[in-house]
Formats: structure tokens, C-alpha cells, sequence
């Protein structure tokens, strides 16, 4: 049992990660700009972590990062790193500061996560270009770009979030035990809160 | 001092991280990951194919809208223009290779680079076919549209004109032939910098490379001057470009692999 217990949630690890990679491509070939500057990639571990309440979520970007590594122009390790690490971080204050789940908390938590990757992002280009490794640094037409993913991921996670918490509603989450399956409780309870 | 699974999974998390990052280094995982970018090149190529057709699709809409009622008429319709639109890109990349004594080789786009905030499309060469980084990419009649920037051995990574990090020297068509820097990242148009001040530049007047670079020879056409900026108080003039070509839907490009 605890065999295909450890299978299953290896088969659910894997089909979420492939999900959340698929949808970041289909969004960035497919979706007019600037609505392809959505980081549907943060925003899918942030609602992860904010409905199941387990930073174990942060698992989900190391395998979508690694393929996001290939198709890359900067060094090999940068996103995965600034991914890890503004997730890790971000995690962290949700699971222990932010706690309530308001549609505030939400949006701020996707916007600082955000703030959080890019700063990191970035910081690591310039640190390149300061060492000479490789000339990357993007001029002021790059924050634009980023001024989009600022706006439109917080959005996308509001209305994903939002959506979650009328369907959590809607099929009576009073019958899950709260205790050992995470936060859904505290959506249901907080969610409507501003 | 004990550590708890909260705490475990930051360790792991960092622990994995570097084993990914020094196997991509010292070459231990590179069969992951060409395993990996064959199973998604596929993949992005068909979303690729989608978008084109989206767009000729949407854009042939009106016309066809009173003729065809029936949707396997417009999704016929939107191939047919689709092949047209590819053949005569194809065609117009042909003429410019024979009329061209550098070596062109020709490849088509598979999709659009992973990077959300970046402008980069990936093509279906690589080593193999001698493609290098810092080669300039070609589409239609000899428009510049990027440059090689990351190869691998059956894909490269262009960094597309418009893009922030792209950054080019340009000649005015002017009787000067001004200098300057073009610059991507300022969405639909470019910018040229460091124009001198004392050098007139008319708005409609055609910018092409300025073969500066060791890889880009001299008279790839980048684009036409919409708007100049010349203040008083600045050494430089600058210039807004509006480029030649749609670098969104471009299914077929040539890669300059000697000069």
C-alpha cells in the first residue's frame, strides 16, 4: 500500500510538472503579447501551495526549470536557481507569516514572488556581465516585459485561486479532514475575508 | 540540533539544485538533457504550427467571411494562405542566396524561446550543420533578423532584433551614412543610438547593418526610420526604427555561416 501510495504521488508529481511546462509553452507561442508575459510557472506553484499548504510544491519547479534550461540563451542554472530560490523564500512567508488566505494575501504573494525571481534574475546577469563572462545585461526595454508579468500573474492566480475556492465551496469541503490534507479549510473560511 | 521535514526539503531542494547545475557542467547529464529537448522540440514545433495558423486564420477572416460560412472551408482556407505565405518567404530567401556570394544555410523555425520576457525563436539547426553563436539570421529578401546566440547539436536559439539584449551597428541610407547602434526591447520598434548630432537624418530613410561586427556583413536591411530625436542638450541624435519585417511570423530563416 505504501509502495503504490509513494507511485501514485510520483505519477501526480510528473503529470502536474509536464502540465505546468505544457501550458508555459502553449501561453508563450500561442497568447498576444503582453498576455504571454504571464509566469504561469510561479503562479501554478504559488496556488499550490496556497491550497494544499505544503511547501513540498517547490518540487514542481526543478523539472520545468531543467527544461526551460535547454530552450535558454543565459547560463545554465540561472532560472532554475532564481526559480528555487524565489519560490523557496516565498514559500516560507506564506507558510509562516502570510497566513491568511484573503484575496489580498494572494495577489501580494504572487506580486513579491515575482519581484523576488526577477530580482534574482537579474542580479545574476549583471554579476555575469561584471565578471565578463558573458555580455546579457538587458536594457530598459526588458522592464517592460517585466512590468506585464508583474501585472497579469498576480491577475491569473486571483482568478485561478478565486475559481478553486468556489469549486472547494461548491462540493462541500466540510467532509475532507482539514488537519491532514492542508489549507482547504482555511480557503473556505478565509476566502471571501478582504 | 534536529532538523524537521519542513527544513528537509530546503536542504534536498539545494542539494538537487547543485547536482543538476555541476552535472550540466562537467557534462554528466547531457544525455538527460538531449532526451529531454527531443521530446519537447516536437511538441513546440506543433504549438508553433497552431499559432501560425491562428494568426493567418484570424487575419484572413474578413475576407473570407461572406464566401465561407463553413468552418472546414476557413481552416482549408487558412492552409492554403499559410503554404502561400511560406512559399513566398521561401522564394524570396532563395532569390537573396543567389544573388549572394556568402554562404546561407537555410532551416525553419521550430517555435518561439521559452522565455517569457526574452524575444528568441528556436530553429531546426545547430552544430551539425555548422552554425555558430554570433551569426546573423536572415528571412525574406535579406532583412536581418537576429542572431545566432545558443546552438546545440540539431537546434540553435536566435536572439530576435527586437529583443532587449540585441544590439547591432546600423548605416543610415543617408548621404552622410550615418552610424549608429540599433537596439531591441522597445516592442514593435527598434531605437538607433549614438547618431552624431551633425549628421541630417530624414524620417522614411532606410537603416541596414552596418558590418561593424566580424559575423554580420555590411547592408542587411534592419528597418526604416519613423521618428528621429535630436536634442539640444544630448551629444547624439537617436532615431525610432519601425523594422522590416514581422518578426512574429516567420516560418523559414537562412543562417550566414561564412562570409
Amino acid at each position: 500500500m505504501i509502495f503504490s501510495g509513494k507511485i501514485f504521488r510520483a505519477a501526480l508529481f510528473m503529470c502536474l510538472s509536464a502540465a505546468i511546462l505544457l501550458a508555459h509553452i502553449f501561453l508563450v507561442s500561442v497568447a498576444p503579447y503582453p498576455y504571454n508575459s504571464v509566469n504561469i510557472i510561479i503562479a501554478s506553484v504559488l496556488w499550490l501551495i496556497l491550497i494544499f499548504g505544503k511547501q513540498s510544491a517547490i518540487w514542481m519547479v526543478v523539472p520545468v526549470g531543467f527544461c526551460l534550461e535547454l530552450f535558454s540563451v543565459v547560463p545554465f542554472g540561472l532560472i532554475l536557481t532564481s526559480l528555487v530560490l524565489s519560490l523557496s523564500i516565498m514559500g516560507w512567508l506564506m507558510l509562516h507569516f502570510f497566513t491568511n488566505r484573503s484575496l489580498y494575501i494572494v495577489v501580494l504573494s504572487a506580486f513579491f514572488a515575482i519581484i523576488l525571481y526577477r530580482s534574482i534574475f537579474i542580479s545574476g546577469l549583471l554579476l555575469l556581465d561584471y565578471w565578463q563572462i558573458r555580455d546579457l545585461s538587458p536594457n530598459n526595454g526588458a522592464l517592460v516585459g517585466i512590468i506585464y508579468e508583474l501585472i497579469f500573474t498576480p491577475i491569473l492566480l486571483l482568478f485561478v485561486y478565486a475559481l478553486s475556492g468556489i469549486l472547494v465551496r461548491r462540493f462541500r469541503p466540510e467532509y475532507i479532514n482539514f488537519h491532514s490534507r492542508g489549507n482547504y479549510g482555511q480557503i473556505t473560511k478565509s476566502f471571501w475575508r478582504f | 540540533m534536529r532538523i524537521n521535514e519542513k527544513q528537509k526539503t530546503y536542504y534536498y531542494l539545494c542539494f538537487f539544485l547543485i547536482i543538476i547545475i555541476a552535472g550540466h557542467y562537467l557534462g554528466w547529464i547531457n544525455w538527460i538533457e538531449n532526451g529531454a529537448r527531443g521530446l519537447m522540440v516536437p511538441y513546440i514545433a506543433k504549438i508553433q504550427a497552431i499559432s501560425h495558423l491562428n494568426r493567418v486564420s484570424s487575419a484572413g477572416h474578413d475576407f473570407t467571411a461572406t464566401a465561407c460560412s463553413m468552418v472546414d472551408e476557413n481552416i482549408s482556407a487558412a492552409k492554403i494562405k499559410l503554404l502561400e505565405t511560406e512559399n513566398t518567404e521561401l522564394k524570396k530567401l532563395l532569390d537573396f542566396r543567389d544573388s549572394n556570394k556568402s554562404k546561407w544555410i537555410t532551416v525553419a523555425v521550430l517555435g518561439k524561446g521559452l522565455d517569457n520576457t526574452a524575444n528568441n525563436i528556436i530553429i531546426a539547426g545547430g552544430d551539425r550543420d555548422a552554425i555558430k553563436v554570433g551569426q546573423p539570421v536572415i528571412a525574406g529578401a535579406g532583412v536581418l533578423v537576429g542572431r545566432i546566440v545558443k546552438t546545440t547539436d540539431n537546434i540553435a536559439i536566435v536572439q530576435l532584433i527586437n529583443d532587449s539584449r540585441f544590439n547591432i551597428s546600423g548605416l543610415i541610407t543617408n548621404k552622410d551614412g550615418s552610424l549608429g547602434i540599433v537596439t531591441g526591447g522597445y516592442g514593435l520598434s527598434l531605437r538607433m543610438e549614438l547618431i552624431p548630432r551633425n549628421e541630417v537624418v530624414a524620417v522614411g530613410e532606410s537603416v541596414v547593418s552596418g558590418g561593424l561586427e566580424s559575423d554580420c556583413p555590411r547592408g542587411l536591411m534592419i528597418g526604416t526610420i519613423a521618428v528621429v530625436e535630436n536634442e539640444a542638450y544630448k551629444p547624439f541624435q537617436q532615431a525610432v526604427l519601425t523594422p522590416a519585417m514581422d518578426v512574429k511570423n516567420i516560418s523559414a530563416v537562412s543562417v550566414l555561416v561564412a562570409i
